[in-house]
C-alpha cells in the first residue's frame, strides 16, 4: 500500500472501508490476547459445567427434587449435606467471577492503543492505505464484538450453573449474582474493554494505562453496587408482622433491616440507638414503649420482578458509556500529533 | 557514570556502588511505589476509620445493661452491618497481592528487556548482577514491609469481630489477610512476576502469565494444600473444639461402622417420624439418627492450630519467592540480550 501523495480529483469516489484488510490486520495483530480471553472462558465455562452436571447429580440422589420448595422442613437434612459440600462453591465462585470485566479491560482494552503510542509502531500504522480513523474504528469494533460476545455466552452458563441455589432460597437481585447474570455481564465487559482502550491513548503508556483502567473499572463497580443499583427504584419497605416474619415475596434481596418510625420511614441506627439510651435513660421500657408508639421493625429489600428493568437500566446505561468512551478514544486518536 | 572500557585493576576495584545503585532504583520506580503506597494507604485510612467505629459500638453494647434487654439486643443487631462489610472487605483484599506482583513485579525487568533499554543499564559501571540483585532486594523489601504493616492493621480492624467469635481464624479469606501469610504471599507474587518478566520478555504476556501462576497457587493452596498442613482432628458428634474451626469433612457412620453414603441416610431418614423429619431444628434429626446408631463425625483443623499454619505457610512461600527470585537473577546473567 502507497501513502497518496496528492489530493484525489474531485469527481474520484474516496475507497471503501478495506474492512476486510483491516480485520486481518486486527486478527494478526490480536490473536493472542483473543487467544487468551477464549481460553479464560473456555477454561471457567469448563469448571462451571462439571461443577454443575456434579450439583445436579447430587441434588437427585439426595433426593432434593422431589421436594418442593426445596427450604421445607422435611428435607433438612438433605438439604444441610448438599450445603456442606457446594456452600464453598455458592460463596466464592459468583465473588471470583466479579473480576473478568477487569481482567478483559486491563489486558486488552489498555494495551491496544498504549502499546502502539508507547513504542512508536503508530508511525507505521497509521499510514497505512486506511487512514488512522479507520484503523482505530476497525479495531475497536472487531475487538468489542467477540469478547462481548463471550461475555454473554458465559453469563449464560452461569446462570444455568447457579440455578440450584436460586431454588434454595438465593436471590437474583444479591449485587454478585445479579452483575454476572442477565445481560449485564456482557455490557460490563464491553464498558471494560472501552475504559481500558480509552486509558490506553489517554496515557499513552502501557503499565500506568492498565492500572488506570483497573481503577476506573474498580471505582465504577464499587459505584454502581453502592449507590447506582439501589436507586434504580427505591427499595419496598416491610414491617414486621409477626414474630420473625416478613411477607415479602420469595427471593427477594435484603438492603437493610431498620427500625421503622410511625410515620412509616426507615430510621438510622444512630436515631435508633440514640432513641434507645434516651428511654433507659427515663427509665423507661424500650420494647414495650416502642410497640405502644407504632414504631416498628421492618426490612428494605428489592424483589426479584424487579430484576429484568434493573438489567434493563444497568445494561442500557453501560452500553451508552461504551459507546462515548469509543467516540472518545477514536477522536483522542484523530486529535494526537503523536 | 562512564562505562569502564578495561578490566578493572586488581586491588583497585571500587566496592560496588550500593547507595547510587537504591538512588536508580528509587528514580526508576518511584511511581510504582507511589502507586501502591497510595493504593494501600487509602486502603488504611478506611480501615482505621471504620476500626475505630467499629470499636465504639462493640464497646456501647457491651456497656448496655441489663445485657438481654430489646433495647441492648437492638443495639447488638445493628453491628451486624458491619460484619458483612468487613466480610465483603476481606474478600477485595485477597486481590491486592497479586495487584502487587503484577504491576510492580513483572514489568519490572520486562520493561527494560522489550524496549532494549537493558543494553544501556546493563552497561554501566556496575554490571548487570548487581544492578538486579539491589533492584530485587530493595523493591522486594519495601513490598512486602508494606504488606505486612498492612496485615497488622487489618488484624486490628478484625478484631472485634473474632472476640465475638463471629468467624474463625482458620476461615481461609481471613486467613490469608492476617499475620505473616500476606506479605508473604505478596513477596510471592513479586517473585513469580519477575521470573514471568524476565523469561518471557514481553510485559503484557507477563503480566498475564503471574497472574495466572499465582491465582493457581493461592486457589490450590487455600482449597487444597491448607487443610494438610497438619492432620486433622476428628470429632465424634459435636464438641467444644469444633468451636469456629475449621471443618474440612464431616460424614456419617451406619450401625456397622462403615461409612454411611448419602442415599443410605436419606432412606434412613424415609423411616424416621413426621415429627423428626419436619422439624426445623436440624439437632432433632441428629439425634433420631443417633439413636439407630447413626453417628456424624467431623475432621476438622481448631483455631489453636493458626500461628502453626501461618509458619508453615510463610516458610515455604519464603523459601520459593527465594528461589524464584535466585532464579531470576541466574536468568539475566545467562541471557545474551
Amino acid at each position: 500500500m502507497t501513502t497518496l501523495t496528492a489530493p484525489a480529483p474531485p469527481g474520484i469516489r474516496r475507497p471503501a472501508v478495506p474492512w476486510a484488510r483491516l480485520a486481518w490486520v486486527t486478527w494478526r495483530q490480536h490473536r493472542a490476547g483473543l487467544a487468551g480471553v477464549a481460553a479464560l472462558f473456555a477454561g471457567l465455562g469448563l469448571l462451571l459445567l462439571v461443577n454443575g452436571l456434579a450439583m445436579r447429580g447430587s441434588l437427585a440422589s439426595l433426593g432434593l427434587n422431589a421436594c418442593h420448595p426445596v427450604s421445607a422442613p422435611r428435607c433438612a437434612t438433605q438439604l444441610s449435606i448438599f450445603d456442606s459440600d457446594y456452600a464453598i462453591w455458592r460463596n466464592t465462585v459468583p465473588a471470583l467471577l466479579q473480576v473478568l470485566p477487569a481482567l478483559i479491560g486491563v489486558f486488552t482494552g489498555g494495551p491496544l492503543l498504549a502499546r502502539e503510542l508507547e513504542s512508536g509502531t503508530f508511525r507505521f500504522a497509521w499510514t497505512q492505505g486506511a487512514g488512522r480513523t479507520r484503523w482505530v474504528l476497525a479495531k475497536l469494533i472487531l475487538l468489542a464484538v467477540p469478547v462481548t460476545g463471550a461475555a454473554a455466552a458465559f453469563s449464560l452458563l452461569f446462570s444455568w450453573w447457579y440455578q440450584p441455589f436460586l431454588a434454595e432460597g438465593s436471590s437474583l437481585m444479591a449485587p454478585v449474582i445479579f452483575d454476572l447474570s442477565g445481560g449485564v455481564f456482557a455490557a460490563w465487559a464491553l464498558a471494560g474493554f472501552a475504559v481500558g482502550a480509552f486509558a490506553g491513548i489517554a496515557i499513552r503508556r502501557i503499565v500506568p494505562a492498565m492500572a488506570a483502567a483497573l481503577a476506573g473499572w474498580a471505582g465504577l463497580a464499587v459505584t454502581t453496587a453502592l449507590y447506582l443499583r439501589p436507586a434504580y427504584q427505591a427499595p419496598l419497605v416491610a414491617r414486621l408482622v409477626r414474630q420473625g416474619q416478613y411477607l415479602i415475596p420469595a427471593r427477594s434481596y435484603v438492603t437493610s433491616a431498620w427500625w421503622i418510625s410511625p410515620d412509616g420511614r426507615p430510621m438510622s441506627s444512630s436515631a435508633v440507638s440514640s432513641l434507645i439510651q434516651r428511654l433507659e435513660r427515663q427509665g423507661l421500657n424500650p420494647k414495650a414503649w416502642v410497640i405502644q408508639h407504632h414504631y416498628g421493625q421492618g426490612i428494605t429489600y428489592q424483589p426479584e420482578s424487579r430484576f429484568w428493568p434493573f438489567q434493563l437500566i444497568e445494561g442500557g446505561w453501560l452500553l451508552a458509556l461504551a459507546l462515548i468512551l469509543g467516540a472518545a478514544t477514536v477522536w483522542l486518536v484523530r486529535r494526537r500529533a503523536a | 557514570m562512564t562505562a569502564l572500557t578495561a578490566p578493572a585493576v586488581r586491588g583497585g576495584r571500587r566496592p560496588g556502588p550500593w547507595t547510587r545503585l537504591a538512588w536508580v532504583t528509587w528514580r526508576q520506580h518511584r511511581f510504582m511505589l507511589a502507586g501502591v503506597a497510595a493504593l494501600l494507604g487509602g486502603l488504611s485510612l478506611y480501615l482505621l476509620i471504620m476500626g475505630l467505629k467499629i470499636r465504639s459500638a462493640y464497646a456501647s453494647v457491651a456497656a448496655c445493661h441489663p445485657a438481654t434487654s430489646a433495647g441492648c439486643e437492638t443495639l447488638a443487631s445493628l453491628n451486624a452491618g458491619y460484619h458483612s462489610t468487613a466480610q465483603t472487605l476481606s474478600g477485595l483484599l485477597q486481590v491486592v497481592p497479586v495487584l502487587v506482583g503484577v504491576f510492580a513485579g513483572a514489568p519490572l525487568l520486562a520493561r527494560e528487556l522489550e524496549t532494549g533499554t537493558f543494553r544501556f543499564a546493563w552497561t554501566q559501571g556496575c554490571g548487570r548482577l548487581r544492578w538486579a540483585t539491589t533492584k530485587l532486594t530493595l523493591l522486594a523489601a519495601a513490598l512486602t514491609a508494606a504488606a505486612w504493616a498492612f496485615s497488622v492493621l487489618f488484624s486490628w480492624y478484625y478484631h472485634p469481630f473474632f472476640v465475638e467469635g463471629l468467624d474463625g481464624v482458620l476461615a481461609p479469606q481471613l486467613f490469608d489477610l492476617r499475620g505473616v501469610v500476606y506479605a508473604a504471599w505478596t513477596l510471592a507474587a513479586f517473585a513469580i512476576g519477575t521470573l514471568a518478566g524476565t523469561a518471557i520478555r514481553r510485559t503484557v504476556p507477563a503480566m498475564a502469565a503471574s497472574l495466572a501462576t499465582w491465582a493457581g497457587l493461592d486457589l490450590a493452596t487455600a482449597l487444597f494444600l491448607r487443610k494438610h498442613y497438619e492432620a486433622p482432628l476428628i470429632s465424634r458428634g459435636a464438641d467444644a473444639g469444633l468451636r469456629n474451626a475449621w471443618v474440612v469433612s464431616q460424614w456419617f457412620t451406619g450401625p456397622d461402622g462403615q461409612q454411611a453414603s448419602q442415599n443410605t441416610i436419606r432412606a434412613v431418614m424415609q423411616q424416621a417420624p413426621a415429627r423428626v423429619q419436619e422439624s426445623r431444628d436440624v439437632s432433632v434429626p441428629l439425634a433420631w439418627l443417633g439413636q439407630h446408631h447413626y453417628t456424624q463425625w467431623w475432621s476438622y483443623q481448631p483455631q489453636s492450630r493458626f500461628w502453626h499454619f501461618q509458619y508453615i505457610e510463610g516458610g515455604w512461600l519464603l523459601a520459593l519467592s527465594l528461589v524464584l527470585l535466585t532464579a531470576t537473577v541466574w536468568l539475566i546473567r545467562r541471557r545474551a540480550a
